[in-house]
């Protein structure tokens, strides 16, 4: 053989066994390998991103925003990945305002691959955080809840976590409408880390919007009105409640202390309750309208029926009386129920029975849920006649005895504006733009019966009357006083230093299209609830009455 | 073949007549001779011969007949076919790169879509903030706007003439005067009832007075039906007539003419002129 053709033939051999070199390797890469290799590309080729699904708004009546949702990023790191942990932390402190010790001691944690840095961090922050291209550091997408008006109906609208999710007030009853779906993302990119093909798995689909019937203009003149309440009687709790008593929507519900939407966590747990549904509370006179009303109901008196008040009424060991020292007087249901006479009421209540009595609880609201559309109501706390004491019907009348929220009694007195329909209170108006019908209510007084109580109810706000010094002018005012003891927690017993002044009143008197309630708890210096709790009502309407454009009547 | 071993070949030839000379040369064969050329084609109408009709051709036969073909076999051997290869072949390429590249656009729209719904969900954010009813309310203040006593307010009883008799007094707003266009001015009047302002997106004016009052223009910024919490504005009203409202629900005013207020306008709240 030729010398060249060993040579070609060396050649080919050599050729041969790179060929089956490149073939056994191949087949070594793209058989043996194939699953763990693929794995490996789709880490570095292949990313898939959980796109957040931004939370609807809450809105006000006229569409003021309460509650949006905006753009952020969760900072996180893999601390094996990063290089330098000291400059990292000082380079991502100086943007995040977190101390580089604390985003140190994360980076430098032992034993793990993930930590977050910072949660929630606003979009502009965490994209200047992006920007240092910082190996190991890395930004996730989220959506950050934030309340506009910090303070406005803070207890209403309730707070949302970190994940998104409603944790109380609105955002809690409503997080199914209000939380949409996060969608999948999955990107392929290139060796720069480029996207060059963007593929949506999964759509995100945001949550829908809801509208309230709180009007933010009359929430804040409201909550204003509380905090002059809470600087002058220093009490320990004040509620208010706007509603129109035509169709039970709520307007404005305000609590006091105020609490700061976006920091929730800074507020005492007992700030946080909106203690407008939360709260149980004796009612003292404002619930008076219970036993007078279901007697006119029942046809046992009328507004000019003739009660002898003694002095006093003995029920076993216990000794009623009147507010005010009197003699022995006679007074009209009408003046019994505008001087909060407790003697009259219970001479009212023995009319209507126990039986009788407790139905008429029972029938206006009490001792059940009003259905509003708000977490965490109470329905208060009614004895069943069973239950009574020989001194029972010595109390209960009175408001003594049983626990109602401000809410049960608001709609009771919106029943007596109305025309006898008691209403379902709502606050949801519509949800993404459409609107939410409006929960019927049920007759509980006939329109004459509630327009003896509007007309009775007018004598509280005049002269003579418990809260005589409130009114305004060009309006008819109509309204009840409410004091009552609070009950020493712990104990059965009534606190002597301690009250619950209470205010429920409607305008105009002979057309009611507006109600206000209030109620202070424990308030200092003064107790009565035409002392304390009157004047913020008339504040209120003073307000309100001019602003929703209602006429004098 | 060597030289001796001939004869015994020759000897053994075929055909060989027996007792023929050993030394003369063998005779070929008698008979026609072969003529080569292509097979004769066959005949399928001759059917065999029992008599039945032809079974069609296979499909095979049919596949075998296209490839056989002769256009074909110009068109593969023709230089066009190279053309069409490789037109093709660079079809299939720049298919695939304006695929690869429209994939990129898509993934470059969808992350587009995305920082535009971030940016606009932080400006509605940002909106959420200006339009808080506490920021508006404390701006109106500094401004020394304040709500009108409830007593100051005067509400007017409209009569059914009256919507009539406002709409005609109404002139085309002079130059120079602030509004918008497509602001627009209704009336409602209901017989025997007060006056309301109900409208979407524009403020509703009922106004009386004594004087046809030149009516100057509204300036409507989103206002809702009885929203007293829109942005509107009206302005250059001259007398008898007054009512503005602010927007966010914060303070307007009224004139102190007696004979005319209205309590209208989104805003809704009035006060005496400042």
């Amino acid at each position: 053989m030729a010398p060249m053709q060993l040579r070609v033939g060396k050649l080919f051999a050599v050729f041969v066994v790179l060929l089956v070199v490149a073939g056994g390797r191949t087949f070594y890469l793209g058989a043996l390998q194939s699953g763990r290799l693929r794995q490996v590309a789709d880490g570095q080729q292949l990313t898939e991103v959980t796109v957040p699904a931004l939370r609807g708004a809450i809105l006000d009546r006229n569409g003021v925003p309460l509650a949006v949702s905006e753009p952020a990023d969760d900072i996180s790191a893999t601390p094996y990945l990063v290089k330098d942990p000291l400059t990292t932390a000082s380079r991502i402190s100086a943007i995040l305002g977190v101390s580089a010790a604390t985003l140190e001691a994360d980076l430098t944690k032992p034993h793990t691959g993930f930590v977050y840095l910072e949660r929630g961090v606003p979009d502009a922050t965490a994209q200047r955080v992006a920007a240092l291209r910082i190996p190991g550091v890395a930004l996730a997408p989220v959506a950050i809840r934030d309340y506009p008006d910090n303070m406005l109906a803070a207890q209403v609208l309730g707070a949302v976590g970190l994940d998104g999710n409603g944790l109380a007030g609105l955002e809690y009853s409503e997080n199914s409408i209000l939380s949409g779906t996060s969608g999948v993302r999955r990107e392929i990119n290139d060796a720069l880390g480029d996207p060059i093909s963007v593929d949506e798995v999964k759509r995100a689909r945001p949550g829908k919007s809801i509208t309230l019937t709180l009007d933010s203009g009359l929430q804040n003149a409201v909550e204003n009105v509380l905090a002059g309440v809470g600087a002058k009687y220093s009490p320990q709790s004040a509620t208010a409640t706007v509603m129109d008593p035509r169709t039970g929507a709520i307007l404005a519900m305000a609590n006091w202390p105020r609490v700061n939407a976006n920091d929730v966590g800074a507020a005492p747990a007992s700030a946080l309750e909106n203690r407008a549904v939360e709260m149980n509370f004796e009612p003292g006179s404002t619930f008076k309208v219970v036993a007078i009303g279901g007697a006119l109901q029942d046809g046992l008196v009328t507004p000019d029926s003739n009660f002898y008040l003694p002095v006093s009424l003995q029920f076993y060991d216990r000794t009623i009386h009147d507010d005010e020292a009197r003699g022995p007087e006679e007074a009209t249901t009408s003046q019994i129920l505008a001087q909060s006479s407790n003697i009259g009421a219970i001479e009212i209540g023995e009319k209507l029975g126990a039986t009788r009595f407790n139905y008429w609880v029972n029938r206006l609201g009490f001792g059940s849920l009003t259905g509003v559309d708000l977490p965490g109501e109470e329905q208060g706390i009614v004895p069943k006649p069973s239950q009574y004491s020989g001194v029972s019907m010595g109390n209960l009348p009175i408001g003594q005895g049983e626990s109602v929220t401000p809410l049960q009694l608001t709609t009771l007195y919106a029943a007596i504006a109305n025309g006898g329909i008691l209403p379902r209170p709502h606050i949801v108006g519509a949800v993404a733009g459409r609107s939410v019908s409006e929960p019927a209510g049920r007759r509980v007084f006939d329109p004459s019966v509630a327009g003896e109580l509007r007309n009775m109810l007018r004598g509280v706000l005049a002269p003579g009357g418990t809260a005589s010094q409130v009114s305004i002018s060009g309006y008819q005012l109509a309204g009840k006083t409410g004091t009552a003891n609070e009950v020493v927690a712990g104990s059965a017993a009534y606190s002597t230093t301690a009250y619950d002044a209470s205010f429920v009143g409607f305008a105009p008197a002979d057309d009611p299209k507006l109600l206000v309630s209030v109620e202070v708890s424990d308030p200092k210096g003064a107790i009565n609830g035409g002392q304390v709790a009157a004047p913020a009502f008339g504040q209120i309407m003073s307000f309100a009455l001019p602003y929703l454009k209602i006429p004098p009547g | 073949m060597t030289p001796s071993a001939a004869p015994a070949a020759r000897a053994k030839a075929p055909g060989a007549q027996p007792g023929a000379h050993a030394g003369a040369p063998a005779r070929r064969p008698v008979g026609p001779r072969r003529v080569s050329g292509p097979a004769r084609p066959a005949h399928p109408e001759r059917g065999p011969a029992s008599g039945r009709p032809a079974s069609p051709a296979p499909f095979t036969a049919h596949v075998t007949r296209i490839v056989d073909h002769s256009l074909l076999d110009r068109l593969i051997r023709g230089r066009a076919w190279i053309g069409l290869v490789a037109f093709a072949l660079i079809g299939i390429v720049a298919m695939q790169v304006t695929l690869l590249r429209l994939n990129a656009g898509i993934g470059s729209s969808i992350q587009r879509a995305t920082a535009l719904q971030r940016e606009s969900s932080l400006l509605a954010a940002q909106v959420a903030g200006l339009s808080s009813a506490q920021r508006v309310q404390a701006e109106a203040t500094q401004l020394g706007m304040v709500y009108a006593p409830p007593g100051d307010v005067r509400y007017l009883h409209a009569s059914p003439g009256d919507a009539a008799r406002a709409a005609s007094a109404f002139v085309p707003p002079a130059s120079g005067t602030t509004g918008s266009a497509g602001a627009t001015s209704t009336s409602s009047s209901t017989s025997g009832s007060t006056s309301t302002s109900t409208s979407d997106s524009t403020s509703t004016s009922t106004s009386t007075s004594t004087s046809p009052p030149t009516y100057g223009s509204t300036t409507t910024a989103g206002s809702t039906g009885s929203s007293p919490t829109a942005g509107t504005l009206a302005s250059s009203i001259p007398t008898g007539t007054a009512g503005t409202s602010a927007g966010g629900a914060s303070a307007s005013m009224t004139s102190s003419s007696p004979d005319a207020t209205t309590p209208n306008g989104p805003g809704g709240a009035t006060s005496t002129g400042p």
